[in-house]
């Protein structure tokens, strides 16, 4: 690779560049001339000004052209095999400029080559000041101010006494540039294409970057977002480009075509509307617009459309840039001048009064669609026309009759949108009918083409709230759609959120900017879900988690101290495994409190008990009762509908040794990915939620080997073992959890912590009360001996204290014989409440 | 034509006579296809001798000839409607391409003769003034 700027063509035009000021500026010194001069009636000489003017003017054209000369090969040509090219012969004029003064300085400065914070100083010097006041508006960062730091960094370089520069360290970038530069569709490497690889690459500047929010693809996708408009501009300016001629309209298109009076008055013609629009206004898509296209182009009477895809996809989208292209042309003869009209079913439906009236329209409208020749029709939601006995369709027409004797003729061409749940659903057994159908799936908007809509659509908001949205706030609202709102598709979620955040910035702030702060406020009142600021609590409790959950849990310090680390790994980002917070196969005998545990971290982690979504698997035993957990395509199954209300809670799968081995078939994909489909096939996410399975299968095991004083980690090896022998679970079940933890069996102190534990609570309960409750160390033992029981734990000292204290407390509080104001403890031998003054009551 | 190693004289020469005109030769024809589009020549073409707005007139029951003859005749008079008022749309198109043709002639023509024309001021002012 060379970088040789005297042996490209634009360094002829370098020097002319001077000469060229000198002429604008002449020329503005003739223009008051030629005031005076037509001023004071000196008619001659104005002529001669206005020649020389025109002179002038036509070397600055000339100027110009040379400017945006195309460079000899393309630019792919360089993306492919740099080696052999010159890379001067590649750069825009700006970009020459500003490239070749940095060798000049590093020449000047004899160092042996040119630093990335050099370079970026000269091309931040070249920006023009639009592009400067655009990125501060998207960045709030002003390049000028830090190109002061800039040449701090350059004054601070010592001088050296090489001659030669080494340019290896720019090889990498320029490709890189060059490779941007192709994917923006520019014909030369423009100072923007240098400046967006040089933040990949220069550590000086990705810092700097990185330490205001922002990643080298931001600064890329500002910049993207910037050279979008200045294009847009460009190609508005020149008012004999075909496509902008074209956007005027046309007369006598219709003239070979019938009228349509009672369409007309029920319909939306598409094509009229999006005249004015751009095709930047409408990314992606291509390929089902080139299968719409395809379809309806077909001359038999197979060419209607069934436009199918998941609400929120866009589907729309496809229409509209189907309706663009017929407007301007550009489709092939058989799509030219028609008209794509949506047929508004439902204002006709509430328009008829009768059935009878309503088909009798319908009729004519379908007649007039056929005679007219020109319109394919457009029919939103098109399955409810066929459901009308489901309840979410009452009122509406059921059109399948009259459509069918309609739909085998070739002039009556119709494009129906609905979703993959309501197609499979309605339409997958009337095959009759859809063999007049082709389907067009929808695909869900990828996050590059969901950026760029937000983009074209945030300036549309900013004029109407008079607000301006931060580039950086574009990104987390679709970061944010992808984390907290998984179960609805791209880009609609995206465009909601985005409008949503203009509407409370207006309505709750005085902010000129629309900021993410404002967007995760949103994202938290919708999904409860701690979003922004509040990972700081989040972090805090990660970090202190083992403490938080001993408050609650007595013992267990192995399996605590597993769930901590596995948590804060999950957490943390670094973990390469994809799916929920953290998952666990809690293991152990019963009371020993894995349920407990289970508890504790909804309380720490998740903010309270009622966000623990709890399933009792015995109930779950047979291979039916998978609906029950997914659904059916009538039913909604409790796990998703649990799921789709609380995404940020801990699912907690009791005894689940218990549920059908299907059902434990299904919990791979979950725990493996993190989510699962219900039976319409929606998505369900878990990525948001902890799960936890217990299971005491195999406490025999722990109990003997406690017993024999084994060692622990062999415990747990011997406990798999029988697991997997005995088919309880299956070895890819066990190791989809981050973690299986064993739980040990309790012990006497342990049961003793247990008891003051719960006898804290009721003392918390009491004090509430103005009474004062004093536990003693007899009574903690006296509950634990009789609620100790080896095989069901500590569980029975709940019952104990139920029984023995809780009730006679109770008793004593109605009668009134137990007062505000009271100190008591209670007796461990009877149980009776004892005065601290002596009185037993 | 390759520009790159000529000098700018040549290339100047090449942008005033050969680069420039084709611009605007461009700019018209995007001018005139916009004609074709903008009058539906294409789709006039296609259909000149098409009933109106498709208004026509299906006659079918047992033959009486008073109908068979009204029908005949109303979607002759629709046929003649269509024709009528397309070619006037033919004409304006027609007037509006000649049109369009004369500017980009008179553009072209100017454009060529700017430079002549300053030099003739200038001959002109160095001889009366």
């Amino acid at each position: 690779m060379e970088f040789i700027p005297e042996k490209s063509f634009l360094n002829k035009i370098i020097s002319l560049e001077k000469f060229v000021i000198f002429l604008i500026v002449l020329e503005f010194i003739l223009l008051v001339f030629l005031f005076f001069s037509v001023f004071y009636k000196y008619f001659s000489l104005g002529i001669c000004i206005f020649a020389v003017i025109l002179l002038l003017k036509i070397i600055e054209r000339f100027f110009l052209f040379l400017q945006k000369i195309e460079p000899k090969d393309p630019l792919s040509d360089f993306v492919e095999n740099p080696e052999i090219f010159n890379v001067f012969d590649f750069l825009d004029f700006r970009s020459f400029k500003l490239v070749k003064n940095a060798i000049k300085k590093v020449k000047n400065l004899g160092i042996g080559e040119i630093p990335y914070p050099l370079l970026a100083f000269y091309l931040i010097e070249g920006f023009p000041k639009y592009l400067n006041s655009f990125v501060i508006a998207r960045t709030l960062i002003d390049f000028k101010k830090y190109n002061k730091e800039l040449k701090n960094f350059i004054i601070g370089i010592e001088k050296g006494a090489v001659k030669e520069i080494d340019f290896g360290n720019l090889k990498e970038l320029f490709v890189i540039a060059a490779q941007i530069a192709q994917k923006r569709g520019n014909k030369r490497i423009s100072p923007e294409d240098i400046f967006s690889a040089l933040v990949y690459l220069g550590s000086f500047l990705k810092g700097f970057f990185i330490s205001r929010g922002l990643k080298p693809k931001d600064i890329e996708r500002t910049f993207d977002w910037y050279q979008r408009i200045q294009k847009r501009v460009e190609r508005r300016k020149d008012l004999l480009d075909l496509e902008n001629l074209k956007r005027i309209g046309s007369v006598g298109g219709g003239w070979s075509s019938g009228f349509t009076p009672i369409l007309d008055s029920f319909s939306h013609d598409i094509t009229y509307s999006v005249r004015g629009v751009d095709f930047d206004d409408f990314p992606g898509h291509d390929d089902e617009l080139r299968q719409m296209e395809r379809i309806l182009s077909k001359k038999a009477n197979t060419n209607d459309v069934l436009l199918v895809g998941v609400p929120g996809s866009f589907r729309r989208n496809v229409i509209r840039k189907l309706a663009l292209k017929m407007a301007l042309g550009l489709t092939d003869d058989t799509l030219k001048f028609k008209r794509l009209v949506e047929l508004k079913l439902g204002l006709l439906a509430s328009g008829a009064q009768s059935k009878e009236g309503l088909e009798k329209t319908l009729g004519k409208i379908f007649r007039e669609v056929v005679s007219a020749g020109n319109i394919v029709l457009i029919i939103d939601n098109f399955h409810a026309y066929f459901d009308v006995e489901s309840n979410s369709n009452i009122g509406t027409p059921e059109i399948s009759g009259i459509l069918t004797s309609f739909l085998r003729l070739k002039d009556f061409q119709l494009i129906g949108i609905t979703t993959y749940r309501d197609y499979y659903r309605v339409f997958d057994k009337k095959i009759d009918f859809l063999a007049y159908f082709e389907k067009v799936e929808v695909d869900e908007f990828k996050e590059d083409e969901t950026i760029e809509i937000l983009e074209n659509r945030a300036m549309i908001l900013e004029l109407e709230y008079k607000k301006i949205i931060l580039y950086k706030t574009i990104r987390d609202i679709v970061y944010f759609c992808d984390k907290y709102l998984a179960d609805a598709p791209f880009p609609q979620k995206a465009i909601n959120l985005l409008e949503e955040t203009f509407v409370y910035t207006s309505q709750n702030t005085q902010s000129p900017l629309v900021l993410s702060d404002h967007a995760a406020e949103i994202i938290q009142q919708k999904t409860e879900i701690p979003v922004g600021k509040l990972e700081v609590e989040e972090r805090r409790k990660l970090l202190d988690l083992e403490n938080l959950i001993h408050q609650q849990i007595i013992n267990q310090e192995q399996a605590v101290v597993k769930i901590a680390e596995a948590l804060r790994r999950a957490r943390s980002g670094i973990s390469i495994k994809k799916g929920p917070i953290g998952t666990f196969l809690f293991l152990g005998p019963t009371g020993v409190g894995k349920t407990e545990t289970a508890k504790a971290l909804a309380k720490i982690y998740f903010g309270g008990e009622k966000r623990m979504i709890r399933f009792d698997m015995s109930e779950f035993q047979k291979k039916e009762d998978i609906d029950r957990l997914l659904g059916s395509p009538r039913d909604r199954g409790r796990l998703v509908e649990e799921m789709k209300n609380n995404p940020f809670s801990l699912v907690l799968f009791d005894e689940v040794e218990k549920a059908h081995p299907d059902i434990l078939n299904l919990f791979l994909q979950i725990l493996d990915e993190g989510f699962c489909h219900d039976a319409l096939g929606n998505k369900i996410s878990f990525e948001h939620s902890m799960i936890i399975a217990t299971s005491n299968a195999g406490y025999k095991i722990i109990l003997e080997a406690i017993a024999q004083n084994k060692d622990f980690a062999k415990i747990e090896t011997e406990l798999l073992d029988y697991l997997f022998e005995s088919g309880i679970f299956r070895p890819e079940f066990v190791n989809r959890f981050d973690n299986m933890v064993v739980f040990r069996p309790l012990t006497k102190e342990n049961l003793i912590d247990i008891a003051e534990l719960l006898l804290t609570q009721l003392q918390r309960n009491l004090r509430n009360k103005e009474i004062s409750f004093t536990i003693t160390k007899e009574l903690k033992e006296s509950v634990v001996e009789l609620g100790y029981n080896p095989i069901f734990g500590a569980r029975e000292m709940k019952r104990v204290i139920q029984d023995k204290i809780e009730d006679v407390m109770a008793e004593a509080l109605l009668s009134e014989e137990l007062r505000p104001g009271d100190s008591i403890k209670i007796s461990p031998v009877d149980f009776k409440i004892i005065k601290v003054e002596g009185t037993t009551i | 034509m390759e520009i790159y190693n000529k000098n700018l004289f040549f290339i100047f020469l090449f942008w005033y006579f050969v680069y420039i005109p084709e611009q605007i030769l461009n700019r018209f024809k995007n001018l005139l296809k916009f004609g074709v589009y903008f009058f539906s020549m294409e789709n006039i073409g296609r259909t000149f001798f098409s009933p109106w707005r498709r208004l026509v007139d299906f006659y079918e029951g047992p033959f009486d000839f008073k109908r068979y003859f009204e029908s005949v005749f109303g979607n002759l008079i629709s046929r003649a409607i269509g024709i009528f008022l397309r070619t006037f749309l033919v004409l304006f198109f027609i007037i509006f391409e000649i049109v369009a043709v004369i500017l980009g002639i008179l553009v072209l023509a100017i454009w060529y003769l700017i430079i002549p024309i300053i030099i003739f001021i200038f001959y002109f002012y160095g001889i009366y003034s």
